[in-house]
């Protein structure tokens, strides 16, 4: 069942008082979310991926495009909205307010939406990410990193939302703490049910926990698919520098990575990626570019196995000459 | 400890901030009791005193209908008092809310009242109290009004800025997100963080006020004259001062004492808070995106520029060499008073032959707590050696010491730093720089940082070449092109002619390395080099760093927290943790058979992208901060296979491995 349908989003920024210049942040991104899936959505700085979970948290206002949620435009939705869509941020010690004790932070939205019984709740969600009663009256500033960060996840979960949008909630965690706060979002999407949009540039972190994996590349979505053949199989060629440049999990597969990322690597480094116009974004770069590539945007092609990808090499009319060499 | 509670502690450190709030106080007290301690009523006339000097009967004399002028200073500060906590309160109910709406709306209503506020600012504020005062009358009331109109667009704008700045933090988005009101987000999410500076800005005015409330009532437009004010004192005093010069002593004493007493307080408020910065959270992970602890020196004067560019990330080193090393230059190590050495060194890792050697280097606090204990490693000839630790490791601060780069406030308490057989400790800050300049590079993890945003790349790196070598400017500038060109970088002709800001954080990275080959150094310190990059980019820098070391027989450091880094790129790993050097080993022995629990544990709990388990092993607990290690092992409170054995004393560094069931444990996946 679909939870979160994204259509034809468009975000830009403007920037400049008399001459403006406009920057498409998202350009034309389609995608969804079903219920009780782990969507992860990858893709470098600049790419747009945090843009688009800003705006399905309606921290701001697309263009153009919809966003529905349980079949509805949440533009039409008020507060229900808030309680069934959470976030959970990068930096933790940014994301609690520094003058709130631990357990404010997680009583005032549930206060806000009228919820029986806030203290309660509040103690239960603490309890539920692994910290004490104790903590909630503890200043950010008196817990770790990865305290702060539990926090973060008790104030999203206590309202009981059906989709979190976790922001590279992991990223700034140090590694032995990471691996617990991965572990306690597994559990606590296994024990609720609850949707993640896990939004984070970490290839090895995203491969862990999501169900299926966007690529994001200058603004558009270029990628999608469910994660193992995303991963075993990627179809754009961003996508296949993308993973040849991740680095390898064991010194022994050293070369093998320097082989695969040689012939992966996109041409011509610095050439720029082509943002806000026809064509495809990657194409200055890519060492698959074909004329068409520069004069129309290359639509989405469904490649079997729940893959889609949006690249001219697998549209009807290159396909035959170019299936056997993919 | 709270916030508030820190704040308190850190006044009561400041005897003039408590002698100016004791004499507040006194003042207030004085103020409320004024009827009680005045020895005359303060209207009372006494025809056959007037204008007297001080006697025994007036302490302070009379004016000129023979009224006590000791009584009118004490119901003097009852006035001064109101009006300055009146129209303080006024000003800060119109402003503070203007200034947080304005600031959080932002966009074109902002725009417009910011204006406005600043065309308010423009007019005199004694003009605006005239006005409001010849509209509405003379009075206790309206003169508040009047002060605190002039006051308040100083609060709306402070407010303003204020907001601005907090609105882009997580923790407004997170309250948006929860679907808090605005109003709640205003006043109970972003105010809490404004009441730092607007209780001083509060401070400041109260005394403003005083000021304002004495020039009106010394214009006659103060409060009526049989309530004794100290401005009206201070104006009937102007009148008869040839007949009785001490008249404006009394009031003018009062009014100066009370507005430095609230100048005081306010400077003080201040003070608290800007010591208000470091928290006791240490070792609080913020990885990407994050800049060295230490803030990199980004410009330098043109003498010194060539040094501060080849070695990006200068902080003000430690000006006087005997602070950053103690005198002694002996090789052998320094003995430290404070912190207890192993008996055992640690031959293993000392070997001949090595570039840069570090033995038993402890870098501590000036207070004496140690960051960094008894490290020792020896860096080989044409070796790309990975140093690995989590944020508290101590990895970063061994890489300073061994660089003399230590920030100011931590110290090499002790240990030996060799280059190239020549001890490092001891050596004079200009020595120092000779060697940074050409023995030892580094590259830091914000390349822009370690880059002067005025001049042209071209421009730095010639400074550079020019300083180490002697070459003409148009020498300089092809070798300049050519390592551009050797470092990646397209079109380098065209780029010297760059400034930084144009360059993509890829590329100004490729510059930042460019910049450190440029004096041709043997040993290149990568510090979290790649951390910030995406990971085309960082696959790409390594990449780099490799063919450095092939080409140019040069030894390369890695300090990173990214095991997929050392993975990609080391030959030799040492891991850190809490300060202490824990395992060291090949890179492939490392990830194949780990000897400590911890390095185990940490590779354990890797999420890699080449497999997906169901659960991640994980480490309890978190990284103890320094001055909190445990006395023995310092992971012994974490570690799964710890024994009461190892919580009994200091563990040495044994075989290269720090465990005292090394030889037992068969650890690895």
């Amino acid at each position: 069942m679909t939870l979160l349908e994204i259509s034809d989003l468009s975000i830009s920024y403007s920037s400049g008082f008399i001459k403006r210049r406009r920057f498409d942040a998202v350009d034309a991104v389609s995608f969804d979310v079903a219920a009780g899936e782990t969507l992860g959505l990858v893709g470098e700085s600049g790419s747009g991926k945090s843009t688009t979970g800003r705006a399905i948290l309606k921290l701001l206002t697309p263009d153009a495009g919809t966003i529905r949620f349980d079949g509805r435009d949440i533009t039409t939705m008020g507060l229900e909205y808030r309680r069934a869509v959470q976030a959970i941020f990068q930096d933790p010690a940014a994301s609690l307010n520094p003058r709130q004790v631990a357990g404010d932070a997680v009583l005032a939205p549930l206060r806000r939406h009228g919820l029986d019984r806030p203290r309660e709740r509040a103690a239960e969600a603490f309890e539920q990410v692994g910290l004490s009663a104790g903590h909630m009256s503890r200043y950010p500033a008196e817990l770790s990193g990865g305290q702060q960060q539990r926090v973060a996840i008790a104030r999203a979960l206590a309202l009981g939302p059906r989709l979190v949008v976790c922001d590279e909630a992991v990223s700034a965690l140090d590694l032995s703490t990471q691996s617990q706060i991965i572990n306690l979002l597994a559990d606590l999407r296994a024990s609720t049910g609850v949707s993640f949009l896990f939004i984070a540039h970490d290839l090895g972190i995203v491969r862990h926990l999501s169900d299926r994996i966007a690529v994001m590349l200058a603004g558009r979505l270029i990628e999608i698919g469910p994660a193992e053949a995303l991963f075993e199989h990627p179809r754009h060629p961003y996508t296949r520098s993308l993973l040849a440049a991740t680095p390898a999990a064991h010194p022994s597969e050293r070369e093998e990575h320097r082989v695969r990322r040689a012939a992966y690597r996109p041409l011509h480094r610095g050439a720029p990626i082509r943002r806000g116009e026809a064509g495809c974004p990657f194409r200055a770069r890519c060492g698959r570019v074909m004329e068409v590539c520069s004069t129309e945007t290359p639509p989405v092609h469904d490649v079997g196995d729940g893959q889609h990808v949006a690249c001219h090499l697998y549209s009807e009319a290159f396909s035959s000459l170019n299936r056997r060499r993919i | 400890m709270t916030t508030s509670r820190r704040l308190l502690s850190r006044l009561r450190g400041q005897p003039v901030t408590l002698a100016a709030l004791a004499f507040l106080a006194l003042l207030a007290v004085v103020a409320v009791a004024a009827p009680l301690l005045a020895p005359y009523e303060q209207d009372r006339t006494d025809f056959d005193a007037l204008l007297q000097g001080p006697s025994g009967e007036h302490w302070l004399g009379t004016d000129d209908l023979g009224r006590d002028t000791f009584s009118r200073i004490l119901h003097g500060a009852r006035v001064a008092l109101l009006v300055a906590v009146g129209s303080v309160t006024v000003s800060m109910l119109i402003g503070v809310p203007l200034g947080l709406l304005l600031g959080y709306r932002g966009g074109w209503s902002d725009r417009i009242g910011s204006r406005f506020l600043d065309i308010a600012d423009a007019l005199p504020g004694m003009l605006l109290g005239f006005a409001v005062i010849a509209i509405l009358g003379r009075g206790l009331g309206n003169l508040m009004l009047a002060i605190g109109l002039i006051f308040c667009g100083s609060f709306a704008r402070m407010t303003r800025a204020v907001t601005l700045a907090e609105r882009e933090k997580l923790y407004v988005d997170a309250a948006r997100v929860g679907g808090l009101r605005t109003s709640a987000i205003l006043f109970r999410q972003v105010l809490p963080n404004l009441a730092g500076p607007l209780a001083v800005q509060a401070a400041i005015f109260l005394g403003s006020a005083i000021m304002v409330e004495s020039a009106l009532s010394f214009l006659g437009l103060g409060l009526d004259t049989s309530q004794a004010s100290w401005g009206g004192m201070l104006g009937a005093a102007s009148e008869d001062q040839a007949t009785q010069p001490f008249l404006p002593f009394p009031p003018g004493v009062a009014i100066v004492l009370t507005v430095l007493a609230f100048n005081l307080v306010g400077d003080g408020i201040s003070a608290a808070f800007a010591g208000g910065a470091v928290r006791p959270a240490r070792g609080r992970a913020r990885r990407r995106r994050t800049r060295p602890a230490v803030a990199p020196l980004t410009t330098a004067p043109p003498t010194t520029a060539p040094q501060a560019a080849a070695f990006p990330a200068g902080p003000p080193p430690p000006a006087p060499p005997a602070a950053a090393f103690p005198a002694a230059s002996l090789p052998a190590a320094i003995p430290s008073p404070a912190i207890p050495s192993p008996a055992i060194p640690s031959p293993a890792i000392l070997e001949p032959g090595g570039v840069l050697e570090l033995r038993d280097v402890t870098v501590a606090l000036d207070s004496g707590v140690p960051l960094v204990r008894d490290v020792s490693i020896s860096l080989r000839r044409g070796e790309v050696l990975g140093l690995l630790g989590e944020s508290g490791s101590g990895k970063s601060m061994t890489a300073r010491a061994a660089l003399g780069l230590l920030p100011p406030g931590i110290s090499l308490a002790a240990g030996s730093i060799r280059f190239e057989g020549r001890e490092l400790a001891g050596l004079s800050e200009k020595e120092l720089r000779g060697i940074r300049g050409n023995g030892i590079a580094v590259v830091f993890q914000d390349p822009l940082a370690a880059l002067s945003p005025v001049h042209t790349v071209g421009k730095q790196m010639c400074d550079v070449i020019r300083t180490h070598f002697r070459v003409s400017a148009a020498q300089a500038r092809t070798k300049a092109a050519s390592l551009l060109e050797r470092v990646g970088v397209e079109d380098p002709e065209r780029r010297l002619g760059d400034h930084p800001h144009q360059f993509s954080g890829g590329m100004a990275q490729r510059v930042a390395i460019a910049m450190a080959l440029a004096t041709e150094p043997r040993v290149l310190i990568a510090d979290e080099a790649t951390s910030a990059l995406d990971v085309t980019t960082q696959s790409q820098v390594l990449d780099l760093l490799l063919d450095l070391r092939d080409s140019l027989d040069m030894t390369i450091l890695i300090i990173t927290h990214d095991l997929g880094v050392v993975a990609e790129s080391c030959d030799r790993v040492v891991v850190m943790y809490a300060g202490e050097v824990v395992e060291v080993a090949g890179t492939s022995v490392l990830f194949d058979r780990p000897r400590h629990p911890y390095t185990a544990a940490l590779l354990a709990a890797n999420p890699s992208a080449d497999g997906k388990a169901d659960r991640l092993p994980t480490i309890p607990g978190r990284v103890p901060p320094a001055g909190e290690w445990p006395s023995g092992c310092h992971f012994a409170n974490r570690c799964s296979f710890a024994v009461p054995q190892c919580s009994t004393g200091a563990v040495p560094l044994d075989e290269d491995v720090r465990c005292v069931r090394a030889t037992e444990l068969v650890l690895g996946r």
